[in-house]
């Protein structure tokens, strides 16, 4: 099972596909969770989900924008998808019926 | 103060693998964040890198059975062959007479003072190169902070205490001077010792393995001078360890005439990092061939 942490960061790169990178990925987790992120916690996170198969890395082309420097690429396998669905679907079950239900501001 | 934080951010990246260290720093030029939050995400990542690479058994190998010993010596042996040096010093650039090239006696007594000393910098800064390659070869990840602390130990493995040289009364019109008595082991600790190993540890880490006639020809070259310095290091932990409160030194059991032969292996002991060089080498030959 996933963490939610985990899950946060497996949704961010799904959902800029591909453009899912270090920076775009932190950005997007600190959109979704309106609290801040670490790139520590970040990259050691996107580390974890590599070992546990549930993503692909690997090193982009530089660009300007980044003072010359390369991406770390990111890529959410079928693994990673399916493991985040059983996330999304056990936290919908269980919040199913409780106050706090789509109370999504 | 933003430079500064600058400068700390630029120097914990370079403690990360190269491909996440560029990664990152691009990270941090595209969010573009205060160099406060630069610095503690920065600090937060080695933080995790290095907690995760200690839990492989080869950084306590490095730090345990490499640098730590090794750096106990070398803070024994620094100060023990630097007020050695002071004398020297003092006699022939202080002091210096002509008359210490008159005779084929005092000339001869000038040359072994300059031999002794050229054999014991190169011997040094060979075991601390080859110990600082060893130190980086056995956990890359963790050989930054295997570093510091071989340092402060090098520093503070003889705090207080002194040598056999400082305690005698005799030898006062040269260690009066804090120029030989402090001055001199701490310049041995800096370029004879700290900056050699430091060197080991970036060539191991950025350079691919030494050669194997290279690792052989280092291997004999370290055993030959080790060789040379003959039961120096059984001597800078007897004569170079004494205490400063009490006229005796720091191992009384020792010179007591108790068993020594554990001392005797000590040169041997400083050879080990080079003999794993050497051997490292030949099988990374091994393996491209």
């Amino acid at each position: 099972m996933l963490g939610e942490f985990e899950y946060l960061v497996l949704s961010a790169a799904a959902r800029l596909e591909g453009d899912a990178y270090g920076a775009a990925i932190l950005k997007e987790v600190e959109r979704a969770a309106r609290q801040r992120c670490s790139i520590g916690a970040l990259y050691t996170t996107i580390d974890r989900l590599e070992k546990k198969g549930l993503l692909t890395t690997w090193m982009g082309d530089p660009t300007a924008l980044r003072g010359g420097r390369a991406k770390r690429m990111v890529k959410v396998t079928a693994k990673g998808s399916r493991e985040a669905a059983a996330f999304y679907t056990a936290v919908v079950r269980a919040s199913d019926g409780l106050a706090w239900q789509l109370r999504i501001p | 103060m933003r430079r500064a934080l600058a400068s700390i951010a630029h120097l914990l990246l370079r403690t990360l693998d190269p491909s996440e260290r560029e990664a990152v720093e691009g990270d941090l030029r595209e969010l573009d964040l205060p160099p406060a939050r630069a610095v503690r995400d920065v600090l937060g990542l080695v933080v995790r890198r290095q907690i995760a690479a200690w839990r492989d058994p080869g950084a306590w190998a490095a730090l345990l059975i490499v640098a730590l010993p090794l750096a106990m010596m070398f803070s024994l042996l620094s100060r023990h062959w630097a007020h050695a040096a002071a004398f020297s010093a003092w006699s022939y650039i202080e002091n210096w007479t002509p008359a210490y090239l008159d005779s084929p006696a005092a000339r001869g007594e000038l040359i072994a003072a300059v031999t002794t000393s050229a054999i014991q910098f190169a011997v040094l800064i060979l075991w601390a190169w080859t110990g600082g390659i060893a130190v980086a070869s056995l956990s890359r990840r963790t050989a930054w902070t295997t570093f510091l602390l071989f340092a402060a130990l090098v520093f503070a493995g003889t705090t207080g205490t002194t040598t056999l040289a400082v305690r005698n009364p005799a030898n006062s019109a040269v260690f009066s001077a804090a120029l030989y008595r402090v001055g001199l082991p701490f310049v041995f600790r800096v370029f004879l010792v700290l900056l050699p190993a430091l060197l080991g540890i970036r060539r191991a880490a950025r350079e691919p393995a030494i050669a194997r006639a290279h690792g052989i020809a280092l291997a004999a070259a370290v055993a030959l001078l080790t060789s040379l310095v003959g039961r120096s290091p059984q001597g800078a932990v007897l004569y170079g360890w004494w205490h400063v409160s009490s006229d005796g030194p720091v191992l009384v059991a020792f010179t007591q005439g108790r068993d020594i032969w554990p001392l005797r292996l000590l040169p041997i002991g400083m050879t080990l990092p080079a003999i794993y060089v050497a051997w490292q080498a030949g099988r990374r030959s091994r393996e491209q061939s």
